[in-house]
């Protein structure tokens, strides 16, 4: 299981959309479409709100198949229509809006035009520093492949 | 801080990894992970405080030379985080996929579909 998870600093994923890049950034910044995809399966969402500018925040709260409720929110730290977004994220204790945010992680969606597609990159970072993104990257490297095997060996 | 913030934050320092690595390969006294990184016994040992703190390595007390320990459960809960969102974000991509397929603009082509509410 622990492969490639630790060996960068942080959780990348990058998918293809057959969609201009104005199209796909308006899915997450515009709160009529954001809430017809965001939330898996299963979740019924009582609260979806957005306010994608700089310093805005954002807050969703629902209910997952089982009952159990949640509380998220965050702020969005850069906004660069078609090509960039960045926010902050985190859970509240109890699905709660009233109670304490836990761990503070930040998310990155960088889009690239390819001719009529869109490459979507998401980068969620787990560090509280998360806006120094960059400065990390290098020091992961190389020096996890130890600690992965050693992880490797504990799994 | 809660744990996770403190084990990630932990983890977001160069120096701390490279201890972490060192460690790796077996457990070491703070005299003998001082000695790759031209550093003093004090700064090492503030290191290896925010580690312990983070739950990353532990320091056995017993031994006349205290050594220190990677500690599995700490990096069990990083490595939980990573993959409880990349689990989240692939059927979230899937999602959004759908719904740009979903509400795909119907290319113009001159002629005018009749207006529903005329």
């Amino acid at each position: 299981m622990p492969d490639a998870t630790l060996d960068t600093n942080m959780l990348r994923l990058s998918r293809i959309f057959d969609a201009p890049r104005e199209r796909v950034f308006d899915a997450w910044a515009r709160q009529d479409q954001f809430v017809q995809w965001m939330c898996p399966p299963g979740v019924t969402i009582t609260l979806c709100e957005i306010d994608v500018r700089v310093g805005g925040a954002w807050r969703i709260a629902g209910r997952n198949e089982g009952g159990k409720v949640f509380a998220s929110s965050g702020k969005y730290i850069e906004v660069k229509r078609p090509e960039r977004l960045v926010f902050t994220w985190a859970h509240h204790a109890d699905g709660d809006f009233a109670k304490p945010r836990g761990h503070e992680s930040t998310v990155r969606i960088e889009l690239r035009a390819l001719t009529a597609k869109t490459e979507l990159i998401l980068l969620h970072g787990p560090f509280p520093d998360a806006p120094s993104f960059g400065n990390h990257k290098s020091g992961w490297e190389g020096s996890f492949d130890k600690l992965v095997a050693f992880l490797g060996r504990t799994a | 801080m809660d744990m996770l913030s403190q084990t990630f934050s932990a983890l977001a320092d160069p120096t701390r990894r490279a201890i972490l690595a060192r460690l790796a390969t077996g457990a070491a006294t703070v005299g003998e992970l001082a000695e790759p990184f031209d550093m003093s016994l004090p700064a090492v040992s503030r290191h290896l405080r925010v580690l312990t703190d983070a739950g990353l390595i532990e320091r056995s007390t017993e031994a006349q030379w205290r050594r220190c320990a990677l500690r599995g459960e700490g990096f069990r809960a990083a490595s939980d985080w990573i993959e409880f969102y990349r689990r989240f974000w692939e059927q979230q991509l899937d999602r959004l996929d759908a719904f740009l397929k979903r509400t795909e603009p119907k290319p113009a082509k001159g002629k005018r579909r009749a207006r529903r509410n005329a």
